[in-house]
């Protein structure tokens, strides 16, 4: 019989580099996850990837507090604040301009997505990823 | 100590699983984590964050309707590490039954029991790594071994090396790890297990004065796949001929790449039966 689902716990977690300090430690403990499994787990299943890389995870905690995950790519965010080299969006999309990216730019970053996309082609994800970077109150140039 | 708030609500699941399903897109930063549980004839979705939210704000963002309750809370100063293990059931390893303090007298008659107090030092037990390096020690012993210098290399709790000490009185026992939070768990592991002989200390890897030149009939790596993959040649350099390494923290998929890379550096490797998932090999110097 399979086990029954209790919940799910969505968060970030830094590829590679998971530990019990907050977020996961509070987000894992209050719903009686063992978040050192977790850690070791996601620790292994992460190490390929860039260190600290913010990896949406998505935990599905069973009935006797098991647990499976599964991880995404990083947020749009992440790619853009990196791709424009800078620390934060702007703090007044639209009135004010945090930094820029270039259309080739937003391209890569919706390749690196793609599968996390909700969209069918190349351009429509590449759209995607600029109105994410216009609404972070940066400048899409050509 | 970071403090955290959480906003709770609840409602019918598909209702909140709705209301999740968009959130991503669209929370603020501040927003660390969601989670959505079944509670039998409701669901109850929180989220918490690192600055205290206007609860106008969650509602507008995550679309509440105004119908639904929406309380905000100061999340309590938990120990989350020690709460979320707290439970959790003595585990049994080869000749070897770990337990927390709470469960003293639940190791069966002909176990060796080592208390391991849940902590955030990595090595409670309660996955296949820990265990499966439990296991191939026990089938050492069974077979006769005996080793005389045991090194527990990313010892975690020092939980491999307290079996150790259990089971090889005589042996010389170091336990290193690249984590200072670590190691002072370990000592007091040690402590509390009887088994204060061991040498607990913060090392990277085996770059250190106590581990330069020395040569180990047994070495424990219980680390993850990369880590082991980088150590190979130092740990095959550290052991005796004849010496063995248990390896393990590696994945079913990463098992023929970190096999491959100790076969390179001239040891033999013997693949134990994976414990969900988890991989534990035996690496023989010839």
């Amino acid at each position: 019989m399979a086990k029954k689902i209790d919940g799910y716990i969505k968060l970030q977690v830094p590829a590679g580099a998971a530990n019990p300090s907050p977020p996961i430690g509070p987000a894992l403990g209050q719903r009686g996850v063992n978040i050192m499994e977790f850690c070791k787990a996601f620790n292994a299943k992460t190490q390929e990837m860039e260190k600290g890389m913010p990896i949406p995870t998505t935990i599905t905690v069973f009935s006797d507090k098991s647990f499976t995950f599964e991880i995404a790519t990083p947020p749009a965010s992440f790619y853009l604040k990196k791709a424009a080299k800078i620390q934060k969006g702007s703090t007044a999309p639209g009135t004010s301009v945090a930094g820029s990216v270039s259309m080739a730019q937003c391209r890569e970053i919706a390749e690196a997505k793609f599968k996390d996309l909700n969209a069918n082609d190349l351009d429509q994800a590449t759209k995607i990823i600029a109105g994410s970077a216009r609404s972070m109150g940066l400048e899409v140039t050509e | 100590m970071t403090q955290f708030w959480r906003v709770t609500t609840h409602a019918d699941f598909a209702l909140l699983g709705n209301i999740v399903e968009h959130l991503d897109d669209v929370a603020p930063e501040s927003m660390t984590s969601w989670s959505l549980f079944d509670e039998g004839d409701i669901a109850r979705l929180d989220l918490i964050f690192d600055i205290e939210p206007d609860l106008a704000d969650v509602r507008r963002f995550a679309n509440i309707p105004d119908s639904m309750d929406l309380t905000c809370e100061k999340m309590p100063d938990e120990d989350w590490v020690r709460l979320s293990l707290a439970g959790l059931k003595p585990v049994e390893g080869g000749r070897f039954t770990l337990f927390g303090a709470h469960d003293r007298d639940a190791v069966a008659e002909g176990q060796i029991g080592i208390e391991i107090e849940a902590g955030p030092a990595f090595g409670t037990g309660h996955h296949g790594t820990t265990r499966g390096c439990l296991i191939a020690f026990s089938e050492m012993l069974d077979a006769g071994a005996s080793p005389k210098t045991v090194l527990d290399l990313g010892c975690g709790t020092a939980v491999l090396a307290i079996a150790a000490a259990k089971t090889l009185p005589d042996a010389d026992i170091l336990a290193s790890d690249i984590d200072p939070e670590a190691v002072t768990e370990s000592a007091e592991n040690c402590r509390k297990n009887g088994t204060p002989g061991i040498e607990c200390f913060v090392a990277e890897g085996l770059d250190h004065g106590r581990l330069a030149g020395r040569k180990f009939e047994l070495i424990f790596a219980n680390i993850l796949a990369r880590a082991l993959m980088e150590l190979a040649p130092d740990i095959a350099n550290a052991l005796e001929p004849g010496g063995k390494v248990i390896l393990s923290g590696l994945l079913t998929e990463q098992e023929a790449m970190v096999r491959e890379v100790y076969e390179a550096a001239g040891l033999t490797v013997h693949r134990q039966p994976p414990l969900e998932n988890w991989e534990t090999l035996v690496a023989v110097r010839d």
